[in-house]
């Protein structure tokens, strides 16, 4: 799996045009991709396109993750399987339902509705390792910051949230790669003139078959990816 | 008048159908070390915990120095807590968490000093710069009590603060934790389950079963008059309970014991059946006793050497047997044989008579 990825990086080198022979080691490409608008634009839009699904996933994650493991209510296993859900079905069932709902309700596609499809799905996975996170979080240590004499709020701030640092960022982290990354989702709730990296690097594949230009864009496109999963694996405190 | 630090008048507090807190009166004055004793699941937990606001009681009043506080939210109560899992914070060293409450009551002036002061106090100087996880577990319930101390809370509520330490450490910290409940004057409220620890501790004990107080009253009230069977056991050792039937003025008939005993007995009401409680150590035994009140005929059965005293198991026929305390006072230690004819006696005011029904 890691040879195509490996052949794409290398070539992204490549001086010349061809795939069959490498001629030495040239940054060409990228410098042809800097100067690229349009490439930036896309980078840009997928990165505040993740930001903002990201903070809304962590939010209403948490939220959703606190509902889950400290009360009890009806309907509790209902809620509990509906979460789970969008991390089972098919991304293009999801994606398409969502469209034909942004058609029926009239919502105009673009940066919005791209932003509402992935938190749909990435808020699944926030609750998913929030809750985690949450189950062995010992909730004595709040009441102990109680009668102390700290308010509702400044408990969650000073006591619940530093300790349930590390979950947020993994949480975090998992949403924003997810968002990132994304192409089938974007692809159907995008409207014309928006889009993000992954859209670009289709549509020049589609258009002209694997080009230099196009290596280095996704070899751009995997570092940022494997910055943020490094992050992560650092953050979970995997040793290397 | 001397206001009280706890009141709760006819507290009752329900989870589910399950009633936690019965109809719970307590006053507990200024300055007092108070024990909730009982078994687990007896309320004294959920009773402490109302106390802190933590819980809201379904009936009932809570006053905290007079002030009712039943409708005011656990942060405005000024009651310090250390909980049994001492709940430190983890991402904080000693000095922040003790100085969490203060920061939190705004009361930075002089902080420094008093959080210093109070570690010196709790016998924890120049640790302040540590984390959580670099104390041992003794030092991590001084920085417990250091914390809830340092904001000079009106009442401390204790939950079982003892129960993860070994027993070296634990009797230690029971010796310690009095000492600071004296050198703070702060009011203590202590949560256990181990009757050792309240009887050691406490000034007064409230002993608590099914969500009722069966008993409050000193340690030494406790145990040498307990109101009934339950409290004679549970509390102490050990304890015998003869069961029987009383014959005014001060007779005492048991079943099985084919002589009266003779016993000091002021019933509230007219009683019959009774059962009559003996501690231990306070049965002698002996070859040939004389000159006390109740002497019986036994037979060791088997003993225990138990290094400053040995404990016999006596019967006095094949229903009826005696626990005895003998103190290894000589130098012999083990003195009688196991199907050594023996005889046990007591004096009628070392044992006590608790109605039954």
């Amino acid at each position: 799996m890691y040879v195509p990825i490996a052949l794409m990086v290398v070539f992204s080198f490549n001086p010349i045009r061809s795939l069959a022979k490498f001629a030495g080691f040239s940054l060409r490409w990228y410098q042809a991709l800097m100067g690229n608008r349009i490439v930036w634009e896309a980078f840009f839009n997928s990165l505040w396109v993740a930001a903002v699904v990201t903070l809304v996933s962590i939010v209403l994650g948490l939220l959703m993750a606190n509902a889950v493991v400290r009360f009890r209510f009806s309907g509790k296993p209902l809620v509990d399987m509906l979460i789970y859900v969008p991390v089972i079905i098919p991304e293009i069932t999801e994606s398409l339902s969502l469209l034909m709902m942004y058609v029926f309700i009239n919502f105009p596609l673009g940066a919005w509705s791209v932003i509402i499809g992935h938190a749909a799905f990435s808020i699944s996975y926030g609750v998913v390792v929030l809750r985690a996170r949450l189950a062995g979080f010992d909730t004595s240590v709040e009441e102990a910051a109680k009668t102390l004499g700290a308010n509702e709020l400044q408990t969650f701030l000073k006591v619940t949230m530093p300790i349930m640092m590390p979950g947020i960022l993994a949480a975090s982290l998992l949403a924003f790669t997810i968002s990132y990354d994304d192409f089938i989702k974007t692809m159907f709730t995008t409207g014309p003139g928006f889009k993000t990296l992954p859209l670009i690097i289709w549509f020049s594949a589609s258009k002209g078959g694997v080009s230099p230009e196009l290596n280095s864009l996704s070899t751009f496109a995997i570092s940022i990816s494997l910055l943020f999963a490094f992050a992560r694996m650092k953050i979970s405190g995997i040793k290397w | 008048m001397m206001t009280e630090a706890v009141e709760l008048m006819n507290v009752t507090k329900h989870f589910g159908d399950v009633i936690a807190v019965n109809n719970v009166n307590l006053s507990i004055p200024e300055k007092e070390f108070f024990a909730l004793l009982g078994p687990s699941g007896c309320g004294k937990t959920t009773t402490m915990r109302i106390i802190a606001g933590l819980e809201q009681p379904d009936q009932g009043t809570v006053r905290l120095h007079g002030e009712v506080v039943n409708k005011v939210p656990t942060h405005k109560r000024n009651v310090g807590m250390v909980f049994q899992h001492l709940a430190l914070f983890p991402h904080m060293n000693v000095f922040d968490n003790v100085a969490f409450g203060l920061k939190m009551q705004k009361r930075k002036e002089g902080m420094k000093k008093k959080i210093l002061e109070m570690l010196a106090i709790v016998g924890l100087e120049k640790l302040e710069g540590r984390r959580i996880y670099q104390l041992s577990g003794g030092q991590q319930q001084r920085v417990a009590l250091a914390r809830s101390l340092v904001t000079e809370p009106k009442v401390l509520l204790l939950d079982e603060p003892l129960g993860a330490l070994d027993l070296k450490i634990r009797q230690y910290m029971m010796v310690e934790l009095k000492n600071i409940q004296k050198k703070v004057g702060t009011t203590f409220v202590y949560v256990t389950h181990d009757q050792t620890e309240a009887i050691t501790m406490a000034d007064r004990v409230a002993v608590m079963k099914d969500g009722v107080i069966q008993q409050i009253g000193g340690p030494t009230d406790i145990y040498l008059n307990p109101r009934n069977v339950f409290i004679a056991s549970f509390i102490g050792e050990a304890v015998n309970l003869l069961e029987g039937e009383y014959q005014p003025p001060s007779t005492f008939i048991g079943k099985n014991i084919n002589r009266p005993i003779e016993i000091e007995y002021k019933p509230e009401k007219p009683v019959s059946k009774v059962a009559l409680c003996i501690r231990p150590e306070k049965v002698r035994l002996g070859k040939r006793l004389e000159s006390m009140d109740n002497i019986l005929d036994g037979e060791v059965e088997s003993y225990i050497f138990k290094g400053s005293y040995t404990e016999y198991n006596i019967n006095l026929n094949d229903q009826t047997r005696l626990k005895v305390f003998a103190p290894n006072t000589s130098g012999a230690g083990i003195e009688y044989d196991v199907k050594e004819k023996i005889q046990v006696g007591w004096d009628k005011d070392a044992a006590v008579s608790i109605p039954l029904e």
